[in-house]
């Protein structure tokens, strides 16, 4: 009875660890990280798209801007009207580009540049610009052997909101997992990015 | 206490704050003219046989040391950035024009020189004496930051591009894309590299001889009027185009 008594609650204890193990592992998945530099929500920051993008890309870079500012909760981010004509990907002008370059010498599909200074104010944005890189094939849709210029453009606006790349390596369909894919949306974002975003703003 | 004592302590005392006040101000001031560049942004998650046409050398060997940060100056109007290159001693090769015993510079962005902080967060300094299989690209054609130098790019991201291998031999450790699910195994990498090698052909539009070629076909076959041809290849001929290293 006694041995019986025991090892009925060793079973038990067994099983508590297992449901404590499990629960952290179902629960406790944000993975989100923030860059520590945020966007000053005393103004809009607003994207100047370069002149060759299609209107349709830049309605994917403006519903981009508007599910972060959902997920916020603020209006953090906008797209100009403007259009940009400049080449030289990037430039600490203070203007806010999104650059159309074909650049072989940057291994990446999208990339942010973004400027801050170490004092004072660290950890406000002070301006960035952003690359899409035509060195790689994009479209505005899924399609084979192409980005989805929205998918990539998003990411990138998550940079600039704040995020990082994210530790939670099981999704890809997370806006700030850290790879882009070929024939793949990733469009809105979901709920670890939706949990970084209300940790910063 | 007597009156003598107190007076040295509080010399004591103030000295001691004058110097941290100094330390702090000077720290201020160096952190003030300081810009920080933050680079972030989405690789491309190269499948094995995109890595491989992609990569002019896949090599194994050890990062034996680093250059130092340097400045590279574009000639298309934006921004200077830091860089620094990485050098990589070579013990085999699976494809590409470089020996065994062969060193050979792998340049990645970021670092700080003077006044400019270049934080690259996509890609990783890899330390000195990690071993890895490196998947590697040259760009000679001149573009944004490329210099007229003999050095490589990794083919992708770092994460992509490097798959470290333990300092132990060939004990395995995780392979890059697969985000520590899939461990490496170095010879049936290996066998899978050789094989893929032997079927992808280079990627040589980067390169300004594979350009340049590239360029002189496309007129012959009508694709590019002879105005577009000469206007192609003085983009890419001509050492002024390069970026220029600042050290």
């Amino acid at each position: 009875m006694k041995k019986t008594l025991r090892l009925f609650r060793i079973i038990n204890m067994l099983l508590i660890i297992l449901i404590i193990v499990l629960s952290i592992s179902i629960f406790s998945a944000s993975a989100y990280t923030t860059t520590g530099v945020k966007l000053n929500t005393d103004y809009v920051f607003s994207f100047v798209p370069y002149q060759g993008f299609t209107e349709l890309t830049i309605d994917h870079f403006r519903n981009s801007a508007n599910s972060w500012n959902s997920a916020a909760g603020l209006t953090l981010m906008s797209v100009s009207g403007e259009r940009h004509n400049a080449t030289g990907y990037p430039n600490n002008d203070n203007k806010h580009y999104v650059y159309k370059e074909t650049r072989s010498d940057i291994r990446a599909v999208g990339q942010t540049t973004c400027y801050s200074s170490a004092w004072p104010n660290g950890n406000v944005l002070k301006s960035a610009d952003v690359l899409i890189n035509s060195y790689y094939q994009f479209a505005n849709s899924q399609k084979e052997n192409k980005f989805d210029t929205w998918s990539v453009f998003v990411h990138e606006a998550g940079h600039i909101a704040g995020l990082n790349h994210t530790n939670y390596t099981q999704d890809a369909s997370i806006v700030m997992f850290p790879q882009a894919h070929m024939n793949f949306l990733r469009r809105y974002p979901q709920w670890d990015d939706i949990n970084g975003i209300n940790a910063i703003y | 206490m007597t009156a003598k004592k107190k007076l040295g302590l509080s010399a004591g005392i103030t000295v001691l704050l004058v110097s941290v006040i100094s330390v702090l101000v000077i720290q201020i001031v160096q952190l003030s003219g300081l810009q920080i560049i933050s680079l972030r942004g989405c690789g491309y998650d190269y499948p094995m046989d995109e890595l491989v046409a992609e990569s002019h050398l896949i090599a194994r060997g050890k990062f034996v040391g680093d250059s130092g940060a340097f400045i590279v100056e574009p000639t298309n109007g934006a921004d200077s950035s830091v860089f620094t290159d990485y050098y990589f001693q070579i013990t085999d090769v699976l494809r590409g024009d470089a020996d065994v015993g062969d060193t050979v510079s792998v340049r990645l962005q970021g670092g700080r020189k003077d006044n400019l902080y270049v934080k690259n967060y996509y890609d990783f300094a890899p330390a000195q004496g990690s071993e890895a299989i490196v998947f590697l690209c040259k760009v000679t054609i001149p573009v944004g930051y490329i210099t007229n130098e003999d050095y490589y790019l990794p083919t992708g991201t770092t994460t992509r591009s490097f798959y470290f291998l333990d300092s132990s031999a060939n004990k395995p450790t995780y392979k890059c894309d697969t985000y520590g699910i899939e461990p490496i195994v170095w010879e049936d990498e290996k066998e899978s590299i050789l094989a893929l090698s032997d079927d992808m052909p280079m990627n040589m539009s980067v390169l300004r001889e594979g350009k340049l070629e590239e360029l002189e076909s496309d007129f012959k076959n009508g694709k590019l009027t002879a105005a577009q041809y000469s206007k192609s290849v003085s983009e890419i001929s001509g050492n002024s185009k390069y970026a220029k290293r600042i050290d």
